[in-house]
């Protein structure tokens, strides 16, 4: 990151970036009209492209992503196909990363369980992004008590340990993918909502917004038609970002086997939850899962710096 | 200041008893010790009815909820139904203990390294340091901290033992102290604590050292930097006096946001390395339908973390007269 951000054009612009970061870090309403403007797609792209780290990202995510939803051509055997007589066998010619106690092929397991995992953690974000953005985006227009309710709700379930909510809550709905996926939105979509507000509180010092409504435009029409498209770059960051946290919570949750359950199907997580034991015996169980989880992660968290830097003014 | 604090506090009450109220009714979702009783065939009913008559859960809702909200605020955990009828207080107090020592030791180690690196890296943006230190933060917020925990396990408990050709392991990898140990011994619990303490703070090191780079970056920025500079001060003095201690002012209350993340990492942290803390002792709770330990577990931590917070936000206007909330 380090690396492109000195080279880059926008380095001397140290005002804008200092309140970007501002603004991301303490949530806190960024009082500056007249800089905003909804960013062109291919600019965008373009200024993703010189991210060197994210494109490469991009590249291994797409790959990881696809392997899992085409894992019936891809896998080499099923995910709950039991070999019986190769029960623990390290990684080899039969099994290219080993496999368990029931003699499942753990590559298999994890391009199965893959599917579970991506969908939990793109569902979570997308839930959480839209229920985000319409807190966000009714508090920050609509000021005043409104505001001040979902604030302090927003403030005070932040304010929660969610790890300790989430094991309660699933362990109350059950263990289907369904359960751990309304679960987890419950907990994430207050980061996208303060982002939100604080860059509607700023955009709605803009003259466009001001014209809006002396002119007598809906309220509704407003934040919809005016206000929406200039938060796109926000919302984009924060859901890729939320995608990470999400996968993340979900092998967590499932290795303490309150996730989703194995019984069901594999996931990157049940196969840790269901394997530590063997971890001195059969270390492949508990590596194999592991960096298949941090490889999506990683490449996850750098596609959403490269996005940043591509949409938010430039930051050092 | 005094209003805004007052006022803070006020509405504090009201949702710390909304969190009693959501625990209370979560916990008895949960384990009901109830249902465990009809499940088992060898209690007669005269048995069950009379244990449920002592428990007090014939009574309705409402009046069990506050029944269990006047004892709990008086100092009365109950006893736990799991563990032969002991009581919920010491349980908790020596968990209590054992955790805030895992905190202390890994917050003080993680603030010490994220830091002075998060310093360093502002200073040289885009050097070895700062490119560096990047990548481990990414690393840091991209690995499972139970998972980092079991890698570690078998890194310092067999791994490094095997090439190091050692008898025995580098370091334990689970409990608090040594098999067979009499009394309070510091290395040995210093030893136990070594694994915990680094699956902890890899996440937190990463969080604090971004919040104090991009913090440090904007203060080195301002113009009382040039002033100080201008003056003629040395530089070491103008980073320190008037660069770090600026900088440190947004970091104390994202390190305070950071506290839900804390306690996530030690549930995670606490059973892998079956440390006997507040997180183990909520999941043994959980896990074993024992109602009362669950109930004080949670409401503890959550009232702890949620005061922390508000403490946080205190602490942010008292360090920068700037700010005034309204």
């Amino acid at each position: 990151m380090a690396e492109h951000s000195s080279s880059r054009p926008g380095y001397q612009h140290r005002g804008e970036g200092r309140l970007a970061d501002r603004r991301s870090m303490a949530g806190q309403p960024l009082e500056t009209p007249g800089d905003e403007i909804a960013p062109h797609w291919r600019t965008v792209w373009r200024r993703f492209r010189k991210h060197r780290l994210a494109t490469a990202s991009l590249a291994v995510f797409a790959l990881i992503a696809l392997c899992a939803v085409f894992a019936d051509w891809v896998a080499p055997h099923g995910a709950t196909e039991q070999h019986l007589d190769k029960i623990l066998e390290p990684p080899g010619r039969d099994f290219l990363l080993g496999s368990d106690t029931l003699g499942r092929d753990t590559l298999s397991r994890i391009l199965y369980g893959g599917r579970i995992s991506l969908l939990v953690g793109v569902s979570v974000a997308l839930i959480s992004g839209v229920v985000g953005t319409a807190v966000g985006l009714v508090a920050g227009y609509c000021r005043g008590w409104v505001d001040s309710a979902l604030m302090r709700l927003t403030d005070t379930m932040l304010a929660l340990p969610s790890l300790m909510v989430v094991i309660m809550a699933a362990r109350i709905l059950g263990d289907s993918v369904l359960d751990v996926v309304i679960v987890l939105a419950a907990v994430s979509w207050m980061v996208p909502a303060r982002i939100v507000r604080a860059k509607v509180l700023s955009l709605c010092e803009n003259q466009f917004v001001e014209a809006a409504v002396s002119l007598g435009v809906p309220g509704r029409r407003i934040m919809v038609r005016d206000l929406l498209p200039n938060l796109v770059g926000e919302i984009v960051v924060a859901v890729s970002l939320t995608v990470a946290g999400a996968i993340l919570a979900e092998s967590t949750l499932s290795f303490l086997g309150m996730g989703v359950s194995a019984a069901h199907t594999a996931t990157w997580g049940n196969m840790l939850g269901g394997n530590e034991g063997f971890m001195i015996t059969a270390p492949w169980l508990v590596w194999a899962p592991g960096l298949a989880i941090v490889a999506t992660v990683l490449c996850i968290n750098f596609i959403g710096d490269g996005l940043r830097d591509a949409l938010d003014p430039p930051r050092r | 200041m005094i209003r805004y604090a007052a006022g803070r506090l006020a509405v504090t009450v009201p949702i710390l008893l909304a969190i009693s109220f959501a625990t209370f009714w979560a916990a008895g979702e949960i384990s009901s010790p109830a249902a465990q009783l009809t499940l088992n065939p060898r209690i007669s009913p005269e048995a069950r009815r009379a244990y449920i008559e002592s428990l007090g859960l014939e009574e309705p809702f409402g009046v069990r909820y506050l029944t269990w909200l006047g004892n709990f605020v008086t100092g009365d955990l109950g006893t736990s139904l799991v563990r032969n009828g002991q009581e919920v207080w010491p349980l908790v107090r020596s968990a209590m203990a054992n955790t805030l020592l895992l905190i202390v030791v890994a917050m003080a180690f993680s603030l010490a390294v994220g830091l002075v690196v998060g310093t360093l890296s502002a200073l040289r943006p885009g050097s070895v340091i700062d490119r560096a230190s990047t990548t481990v933060s990414f690393l840091g917020i991209s690995i499972p901290v139970f998972w980092l925990g079991l890698m570690l396990q078998l890194m310092f408990g067999l791994y490094l033992a095997e090439w190091l050709r050692l008898g025995a392991p580098l370091l334990p990898t689970a409990g608090i102290y040594s098999p067979g140990q009499q009394g309070f011994d510091l290395l040995d619990r210093a030893r136990h604590l070594a694994l915990p303490t680094m699956t902890l703070s890899l996440q937190l090191i990463a969080a604090y050292s971004r919040y104090m780079r991009s913090s440090m970056l904007d203060v080195m920025g301002m113009d009382y930097i040039s002033t100080a500079r201008a003056k003629g001060l040395p530089e070491r003095h103008v980073v320190v006096h008037h660069g770090v201690r600026n900088a440190l002012i947004p970091v104390t209350t994202l390190a305070a946001v950071d506290l839900g993340l804390l306690v996530g990492g030690l549930i995670v942290t606490e059973r892998v390395f079956q440390y006997p803390g507040m997180g183990l002792l909520f999941l043994d709770a959980m896990t074993g339908g024992d109602y009362p330990v669950l109930l004080a577990t949670v409401m503890i931590v959550s009232a702890a973390v949620f005061l922390m917070n508000l403490l946080a936000d205190l602490l942010y206007a008292v360090l920068d007269p700037r700010i005034r909330y309204g």
